[in-house]
């Protein structure tokens, strides 16, 4: 028990040292690189994103176009004119991207109001062209989320409403046959819609966006908040980790495999690797508060099933996940997963909070 | 018959362990690498409306086989 708890502490003080290394380094390599751009001037910090000098202002931004995040520097000036727009690092397809340069040479000395309440689109890179628009919106502190109107929600964040409405039905019915039902279509829908259409499930990269405070763009990833929301709140309300049981699409579809494979349940194996994810975790984790960057924690294997984009050595690892599929259900959940163990990680907090009062 | 299905599962989680560990490395050196690269873009002022970009000068650099290298 003592032995359990020195190996705590040492991994908490890992994780707040990593932390407070990281967003200190990090700080250190945005100044010098915009030292760098506006030509060796002194800066001064205003916050972790904006920078003045001259009365000008040099904002980072950080927004996410198709192949992941835009990071731009805005520099504008005291009358609100964009002075210049900079992309310092982005993981677009180049001859995508390079449909978006008219767009960038366009903003310069056009008034930031003007800019985001009129943006241009560009066809053909729909994608890129909107995350340097976005870019304008964080610069501009306006968040598409206030003035959302109610006929513009898309259609897939009401199916995602429905389904976390209907995992909330299946708790307050008894009749073992509806319950049945009601997971059944539950698993469906999820698979197709979260998965295979959508393919948003929530992930570690998003929640590790909370923990390095770049909070995603609510509009942006309405579905994916939904999620995150329900999840949190079945942990307040019901005590239960609702989100992996009833609504994540990868481990409806391992229940699914199951159906069909009929696993030997071996328990020996789930007991004895129950602690295998939280070392992984910790293993994505600690990247993530090094670099202060959410993306580079990515391990999760849905995109292999839902859309077919993999790492080489995820695909490895998807074949390992099928053929344990013989041997246990919900192998990736067991063993593997970093979002069911955070949410696990919460609950379980949150029940031991529960317990001492 | 049960220690055999045991050990062929943990061997299966091992090589998904090792695999997991090779993408997570992977992944930030490609970090790394690509922020370097971008510190190179940058010290050119690849993306800004100030230079002209009639060309698109990826294609000059992504054909230019130092900067494969690096």
């Amino acid at each position: 028990m003592r032995r359990r708890n020195i190996t705590h502490v040492i991994i908490y003080l890992i994780i707040i040292g990593a932390y407070i290394f990281g967003v200190f380094y990090q700080k250190q390599q945005t100044k010098n690189l915009i030292r760098k751009i506006s030509g060796n001037k002194e800066l001064i910090q205003i916050d972790k994103r904006t920078f003045l000098s001259d009365s000008s202002h040099y904002i980072i931004t950080n927004t996410q176009g198709y192949g992941g995040s835009l990071v731009g520097l805005v520099i504008i000036n005291n009358r609100n004119i964009i002075q210049k727009f900079e992309v310092i690092q982005h993981s677009e397809t180049p001859s995508y991207f390079k449909k978006c340069l008219p767009l960038i040479k366009s903003l310069k000395q056009k008034s930031l109001t003007d800019a985001v309440m009129n943006p241009d689109a560009i066809s053909g890179a729909t994608l890129s062209s909107y995350a340097i628009n976005q870019s304008l919106h964080q610069v501009n502190k306006t968040d598409n989320f206030t003035r959302l109107p109610i006929e513009k929600i898309p259609v897939s964040t009401w199916i995602v409403l429905a389904l976390i409405i209907l995992s909330l039905l299946e708790n307050f019915f008894r009749n073992k046959l509806i319950i049945k039902i009601i997971q059944y279509t539950l698993a469906g829908i999820s698979v197709a819609v979260i998965g295979f259409w959508l393919n948003t499930p929530l992930s570690f990269s998003f929640l590790s966006r909370f923990i390095v405070l770049e909070i995603p763009p609510f509009y942006q990833y309405i579905n994916l908040y939904l999620l995150l929301a329900y999840a949190l709140i079945s942990i307040i309300i019901f005590k239960s980790n609702n989100y992996c049981k009833h609504i994540c699409p990868f481990g409806r579809l391992q229940d699914l495999c199951s159906l069909a494979l009929k696993p030997t349940q071996n328990k020996r194996i789930g007991q004895k690797a129950f602690q295998l994810p939280s070392w992984l975790t910790l293993a994505a984790l600690l990247p993530v508060l090094l670099f202060q960057t959410p993306g580079i924690s990515g391990y999760e294997i849905y995109s292999g099933v839902f859309d077919f984009t993999l790492s080489i050595f995820l695909y490895g690892v998807l074949v390992m996940v099928v053929l344990l599929l013989a041997y246990t259900k919900r192998p990736w959940c067991k063993f593997f997963c970093p979002t069911g163990y955070s949410l696990n990680f919460i609950l379980k907090r949150y029940q031991n909070l529960w317990k001492r009062k | 018959m049960e220690k055999k299905i045991n050990i062929t599962a943990w061997i299966f989680i091992g090589i998904s362990v090792a695999l997991i560990i090779i993408h997570l490395s992977s992944q930030i050196i490609t970090y790394e690498k690509n922020k370097s690269n971008d510190m190179i873009f940058n010290q050119e002022i690849i993306y800004s409306p100030d230079t002209d970009n009639e060309l698109f000068p990826f294609d000059s650099l992504w054909n230019n086989t130092e900067f494969q290298d690096q």
